[in-house]
């Protein structure tokens, strides 16, 4: 895996999803895009391209801030867990999908087994407590 | 890279600390030990042993949670990154130094080259802003 330029750590996931053709998975517990008008858009196109797109919120508080996406919400109890990932790419990070000055560092899973452990965390961890959210 | 087992989270953190030799570095911006001796214990042999253990926290609230232990405490403006290494080991996570049931990864860095980008992320952007907490 790969350290990420912080410069690129949102730039890197709008880049994933562009890329994914069949899926994309977005876990982050806390949300607030305004101003990543980039992500947004590139997050609500997979609709368009039939690329299915789940997003991961922390279940009660993490539904605010993505009234502007347009992809299937999930909440799951407790999550503080990061990650982002298509059928093709993975990308871990300490950040949020927030538009904040803080600190942060991201990693491209760049291995097939980092890949594959990763999305065994999320099927074991997070999908199985995962409820979907209705508006 | 490696995912921990989640269930021994809090023990890979605990084994870089006895481990190390010479120096730990923790990045946590939030912190509650409460109910975490082994952790603590750990910490404060390590210091007692000579170990340099330098511990940071986020400006502000940071610094509340760490009662008990004997470390070097520095605080960060807008820190959010999670990491945990000394001179032999390197960890990362999605999770703070926190006594909560939060659904949280743990990793392991294997490649010196990781261990390597780690450090070099800290040095460049979190040790440059950071300031020692005076209490």
């Amino acid at each position: 895996m790969k350290i990420l330029d912080p410069l690129e750590n949102f730039s890197k996931i709008t880049e994933l999803i562009k890329n994914a053709e069949e899926f994309v998975v977005l876990v982050s517990p806390y949300t607030a895009l305004e101003g990543f008008d980039s992500l947004i858009e590139a997050i609500n196109n997979t609709t368009e391209r039939n690329v299915k797109t789940s997003y991961y919120v922390r279940e009660d508080v993490g539904i605010e801030g993505t009234d502007v996406l347009n992809v299937d919400i999930y909440e799951v109890p407790g999550l503080h867990a990061k990650m982002f990932f298509s059928e093709k790419e993975a990308i871990i990070g300490s950040y949020h999908l927030k538009n904040t000055d803080e600190i942060n560092w991201g990693y491209v899973l760049d291995y097939p087994e980092e890949y594959n452990e990763m999305k065994d965390f999320f099927e074991k961890q997070i999908k199985k407590l995962a409820v979907p959210y209705k508006k | 890279m490696k995912y921990v087992d989640v269930k021994e989270n809090l023990n890979s953190i605990i084994s870089m600390v006895e481990n190390a030799e010479e120096y730990v570095v923790l990045v946590s911006p939030y912190s509650n030990l409460e109910g975490w001796d082994k952790f603590k214990n750990a910490i404060n042999k390590a210091t007692k042993s000579g170990v340099k253990v330098d511990y940071y926290v986020r400006v502000g609230d940071g610094y509340t949670g760490i009662e008990g232990i004997d470390v070097n405490l520095f605080e960060v403006p807008e820190l959010h990154a999670k990491m945990f290494y000394s001179e032999k080991d390197a960890l990362i996570s999605s999770g703070n130094l926190a006594n909560n049931p939060d659904i949280n990864w743990v990793c392991i860095l294997q490649t010196e080259q990781e261990k390597n980008e780690l450090r070099e992320f800290f040095n460049n952007h979190i040790k440059p802003v950071a300031s020692k907490y005076e209490g």
